[in-house]
């Protein structure tokens, strides 16, 4: 039944958002088109639109994310979602599963604008490759080592990244669900907004405070990536090239993550009044 | 009678929205299985809030329910079809979208018969829910409902917008279509003209059951069912 209901909200996901993405396909076909054009100001208004269509869609997302979300979940369609046979669990890891993948998408499409102009732009007289060995080179000027850290380096925070937007989606789906139960729905949608935002402020909080008393930190070297608390040895590698991430953060957010998935499972299968 | 023979036992159900204001108070009754229940009761008395939290869809209540020998949970909801008073599908879908989400998920669900109301309500399959008109709408919902071989139907005011004509179509297609053996709860204010079609009420008033009793019994007491329901909401709101 989980599956059926990740397929069924992935097909609303698409139908809610298609348009957008349609949009941003259309713009890059547009722009791949103008490279046959003299006319550099079609090419730079082509290469613009990709870019503004692609944070756009980033917009959209969320947006549809939360409106999607509250509609299914606990507005009239939930007259539907709520007496299908399935556990709250599978209705709640569905919408947070389905929801991470459109923004992950958004997020993949971001990258791949930048990327795909930057090459677009630099391709015509090949000089792409001179400005990566440029800024490799400025790094390189900082003292910090070798070009597998910095490949590393940006898988790791690559990750980390999308992991943190999976995460930020919980913290919208548990925001929704407070803003549908008493007291908290006195502040309908607006409520939703603040009790976003007081969840993120309280466990952005709590992660700086964990990391002040345990600093879990990420190293990455030629030799590969290692986990540490030693502070000590920390400073030594980073003085040998080595580049580091934070992970108390990340360990303390991936916690907090199943208790809040728990809890708008239970606030869902015990509080909910359907409207 | 055994608990399973019971296709409803309610024990001190309490539901309020606000505080101070119960929808419904202590109310304990028992529906016996294999009954066509008349739920009835003027506007605000809790018919719509007692169907919501049958069907799952409120939880915010205190109180025990049994359904077909179950809490209300996975369970009861693979056996319950509920009909609510307002539009629950989505914009996005047409007929044929609905009809394959009840077939995915439903066991119960049967499609081709669905496909046959479709062609009786001369629906269009691929036309949206949007673009329908309200009985259009209500059409798509009923048919989706009464494709259902399920133990329990609960129809929230299944006649309230459609005009007299249809009614009678629709409310022979809901008696001529709903498994047999099952059990059958049906919220309307139209007492007299499902009078001859229920063998059950249920009389709701101010959040308190005023009658649960065959239609038999009122019978042999020599009134009508409207005169039943007169002089009980009457009492009802003398109360207040």
């Amino acid at each position: 039944m989980t599956g059926k209901l990740i397929k069924h909200d992935l097909i609303a996901g698409a139908r809610r958002m298609g348009n957008i993405y349609l949009a941003a396909f259309i713009a890059c076909g547009a722009m791949l088109l103008s490279a046959f054009l003299k006319s550099g100001f079609l090419r730079f208004l082509c290469s613009a639109a990709v870019i503004v269509i692609a944070f756009i869609a980033v917009i959209v997302t969320f947006v549809s994310v939360v409106f999607g979300a509250n509609k299914s979940l606990f507005g009239r369609e939930g007259y539907l979602t709520q007496t299908l046979p399935v556990r709250t669990s599978s209705l709640i890891f569905s919408k947070w599963l389905t929801s991470s993948f459109w923004v992950l998408i958004s997020y993949a499409l971001v990258a791949v604008a930048f990327v795909g102009v930057f090459v677009y732009w630099t391709s015509e007289n090949q000089d792409g490759a001179e400005i990566y060995d440029m800024i490799y080179q400025l790094l390189q000027g900082f003292g910090i080592g070798a070009e597998s850290i910095y490949q590393k380096y940006l898988i790791v925070s690559a990750v980390i990244g999308l992991f943190n937007a999976c995460i930020f989606v919980m913290f919208i789906l548990f925001a929704i669900t407070l803003s549908n139960i008493r007291p908290f729905h006195r502040l309908g949608s607006f409520g939703v907004i603040l009790y976003l935002m007081l969840t993120v402020a309280v466990i952005q909080g709590a992660t700086y405070g964990l990391e002040s008393l345990c600093d879990v930190t990420l190293l990455i070297q030629e030799s590969g990536i290692t986990m540490l608390v030693d502070q000590a040895a920390i400073s030594n590698a980073v003085q040998n090239g080595a580049l580091t991430i934070g992970f108390t953060g990340v360990y303390f957010k991936a916690i907090v993550t199943v208790f809040l998935y728990i809890l708008t499972v239970q606030l869902t299968e015990t509080k909910i009044n359907l409207k | 009678m055994a608990e399973t023979e019971y296709a409803i036992k309610v024990r001190n159900l309490n539901k309020s929205y606000v505080k101070g204001r119960p929808v419904l108070e202590d109310v304990s009754f028992d529906i016996p299985e294999g009954k066509i229940v008349g739920l009835l009761g003027p506007n605000g008395c809790g018919k719509t809030t007692l169907l919501k939290i049958l069907s799952g869809c409120i939880h915010d209540y205190s109180g025990k329910i049994i359904i077909n020998g179950n809490p209300p949970g996975v369970v009861t909801k693979a056996s319950t079809a509920f009909l609510p008073d307002s539009t629950y599908l989505a914009d996005y879908f047409r007929t044929i979208d609905a009809i394959d989400y009840f077939n995915d998920f439903f066991y119960d669900f049967d499609k081709n018969k669905a496909m046959e109301f479709v062609q009786r309500f001369h629906l269009d399959p691929k036309q949206k829910i949007k673009t329908m008109s309200k009985g259009m709408q209500e059409k798509v919902q009923l048919l989706l409902v009464m494709s259902r071989k399920a133990r329990l139907y609960l129809l929230d005011e299944p006649l309230g917008g459609v005009d007299p004509a249809a009614r009678e179509n629709i409310l022979n297609l809901i008696m001529s279509n709903y498994a047999e053996k099952s059990t059958l709860m049906l919220s309307t204010h139209m007492v007299n003209d499902l009078e001859s079609s229920f063998n059950h009420i249920l009389i709701l008033g101010h959040g308190h059951v005023l009658v649960n009793t065959s239609v038999d019994n009122v019978r042999k007491s020599g009134k009508s069912l409207e005169e039943v329901f007169k002089e009980v909401i009457g009492n009802d709101w003398e109360v207040d």
